[in-house]
């Protein structure tokens, strides 16, 4: 098949060669070749039409691709407004604003797994983080300073615990090779916590797929573990980190369709047109995911994409 | 060469890049003719042969695969010979028997015994797959074969898996039998706060995965933390794999109603009753794992 390829690219190539010599001849001169050749065959050359706007975000193809994440991220976003309902007790007013700045923020993080998915990364954006974040400034706007500080904690709270628990699973994962003791097991927590980086904890699904989830590097625990463990640590092969589809890391599939917050009207709130209308691209942020709408002259940084799986 | 063809007078420039155009194209298609037959006679043999294997669907097996098969994916040992690969499996008893150490302070006699029976677990163990790679023909065989191996191997994966020097190895049995009643006790109080530490770290990540679905307030994700502690007790066995924060889920599921449901919200609990009832998935799979260990 490939050789019956090559032997048709053969014989196309002349032609094309052709084409390619004359245009490039043309474009090599910086008059206009091209024009001048019709002129000469009497043909009238037509008016060039003004250069279609680029939208950036809006690309053929693409446009309305976010709008397969939404159902999803309404899923964790019903979850987070019921948690707002729990901790700050706001009036109907004051969760129907939240409610409005949180549906706006899932067409953002919407718009960004959109924007991933074209360049086919795999490098999901967190979206439970965005989308608190999101909810998180809304209620800080509308609540009393009382409530929306109430609200900070917890989320705050919420965070550490879940620093806590991957750091605690990384550890089992080193004491499977290493035996730690349970003075270790605390002390590699310990140094696990304190080097943390956010990606750890974004899906605790990755602690599921032992060979493939993160661990602390030997530098990080090595002040911990006896000369033997150091030298099992330190032969370590890293594996590289299994990549999964963007719903997996919300953890909606895990244990069955199971959701609070259902009575919330997300559509009611739903003030932004589904897509021809997006927001204009915004600058990086601290996410490390750059944020501007797609744009096919701008590829992943090689190292990103070639993580291997 | 192209720009200096051109003239200044534009019909004579682009009479001479038609000119040096059609004579690129028939250079290109002559020689591309012979090539074509040359090609034609490569890719019917080719096809013949590709026709033949497929026929038979014959399966070729390299011993890093079957290393793979047996020790995942530590490329340390899939890749390495198989003396390298003895010697870094043999490394980890020395973490093993720093354990026993931390535990209770070994006497030279009490720690050469211990050494002796590890590295009689290693040696038992890469004996046992060294002769399965050797019953692994190094040529191709049919697909039904290559199941049968797939299969021989699993029992070993399993073992390596759960520890060389776990329950049922040689280095427990002369552990038991070289420690004093004093020792012993020390080293069991050991082993349980190390699984009641893995335990722990399973039901705080499971926690966490409630907590995504039903997010709980911290008061209300301390109380379920510490009632499933308190309440429960790791399984016997170890679930390894997509199963294991549904073990925890099982475990959380034995807890009594009424000391469990105090904690949520009516929606809540509804949202809850249903994650729990998932963790009865585990269930079979701790019984697998189970038999499994009687079978070692």
């Amino acid at each position: 098949m490939n050789q019956s390829n090559r032997r048709h690219r053969r014989r196309v190539l002349p032609a094309i060669l052709s084409a390619a010599i004359l245009v490039v001849a043309g474009t090599a001169r910086g008059d206009d070749f091209l024009g001048n050749l019709l002129e000469a065959f009497g043909i009238d050359r037509p008016e060039p039409e003004p250069a279609a706007a680029i939208v950036v975000g809006a690309m053929p193809g693409f446009a309305g691709a976010e709008d397969a994440f939404v159902p999803q991220l309404k899923t964790l976003l019903r979850a987070e407004l019921h948690f707002v309902r729990k901790v700050c007790s706001p009036d109907e007013a004051q969760m129907t604003e939240i409610t409005r700045g949180g549906m706006a923020a899932v067409r953002d993080v919407a718009k960004r797994f959109a924007d991933q998915q074209a360049r086919n990364t795999y490098q999901w954006p967190d979206a439970r983080g965005l989308l608190t974040k999101a909810v998180q400034k809304k209620v800080a706007e509308v609540m009393p300073a009382e409530a929306a500080a109430r609200y900070a904690d917890e989320v705050a709270a919420r965070e550490q615990a879940r620093k806590t628990a991957a750091a605690m699973m990384m550890t089992t994962l080193v004491d499977r090779r290493l035996c730690l003791t349970p003075k270790q097991f605390d002390e590699v927590t310990t140094a696990t916590e304190a080097r943390w980086r956010d990606e750890w904890s974004q899906d605790f699904q990755m602690f599921l797929y032992e060979e493939y989830a993160p661990v602390p590097e030997v530098a990080v625990i090595s002040p911990v573990l006896t000369e033997s463990q150091r030298k099992v640590w330190g032969a370590r092969s890293d594996h590289g980190r299994i990549l999964f589809d963007w719903e997996h890391g919300l953890g909606l599939q895990w244990a069955g369709q199971v959701e609070v917050g259902k009575d919330f009207d997300l559509d009611a709130a739903d003030v932004s047109p589904p897509t021809d209308s997006a927001p204009p691209a915004e600058e990086p942020t601290d996410d490390g995911i750059n944020r501007t709408h797609f744009d096919p002259k701008r590829r992943p940084a090689p190292d990103a994409a070639e993580e291997a799986s | 060469m192209i720009l200096r063809l051109l003239g200044t007078v534009p019909g004579r420039s682009v009479l001479h890049c038609w000119a040096f155009a059609a004579a690129a194209s028939l250079l290109l298609a002559s020689a591309g003719k012979a090539q074509d037959e040359a090609e034609e006679a490569a890719d019917a043999a080719e096809e013949a042969a590709a026709e033949a294997a497929f026929d038979v669907n014959m399966i070729q097996i390299s011993e890093q695969q079957l290393a793979g098969w047996v020790f995942g994916n530590r490329m340390e040992l899939r890749g390495g010979a198989a003396q390298t690969r003895r010697g870094m499996v043999a490394e980890a008893l020395a973490a093993e028997i720093d354990l026993v150490q931390a535990a209770v302070p070994l006497s030279d006699p009490q720690r050469r015994k211990l050494e002796l029976a590890g590295r009689g677990d290693v040696e038992r163990f890469m004996d046992r797959y060294e002769a399965f790679a050797a019953r692994c023909p190094n040529r191709p065989i049919p697909q039904d074969k290559y199941l049968e191996l797939h299969q021989e191997a699993q029992p070993l994966a399993a073992r390596y898996r759960a520890g060389l020097h776990g329950d049922g190895s040689l280095f427990r049995k002369v552990l038991r039998s070289t420690l004093d009643a004093e020792q012993l006790a020390r080293f069991d109080a050991l082993q349980a706060e190390r699984n009641r530490k893995r335990y722990e770290a399973v039901v705080r990540a499971t926690v966490v995965m409630i907590d995504q679905k039903v997010p709980l307030t911290a008061d209300q994700r301390d109380r379920l933390t510490e009632v499933t502690l308190r309440e429960t007790a790791p399984p016997d066995v170890a679930v390894e794999g997509s199963y294991k924060y549904h073990v925890a889920l099982l475990q959380m599921s034995k807890i009594p109603q009424e000391r469990l449901k105090p904690i949520f919200s009516e929606e809540e609990w509804v949202a809850m009753r249903a994650l729990l009832a998932q963790g009865r998935v585990a269930e079979g799979m701790l019984r697998r794992a189970a038999q499994a260990d009687l079978e070692e």
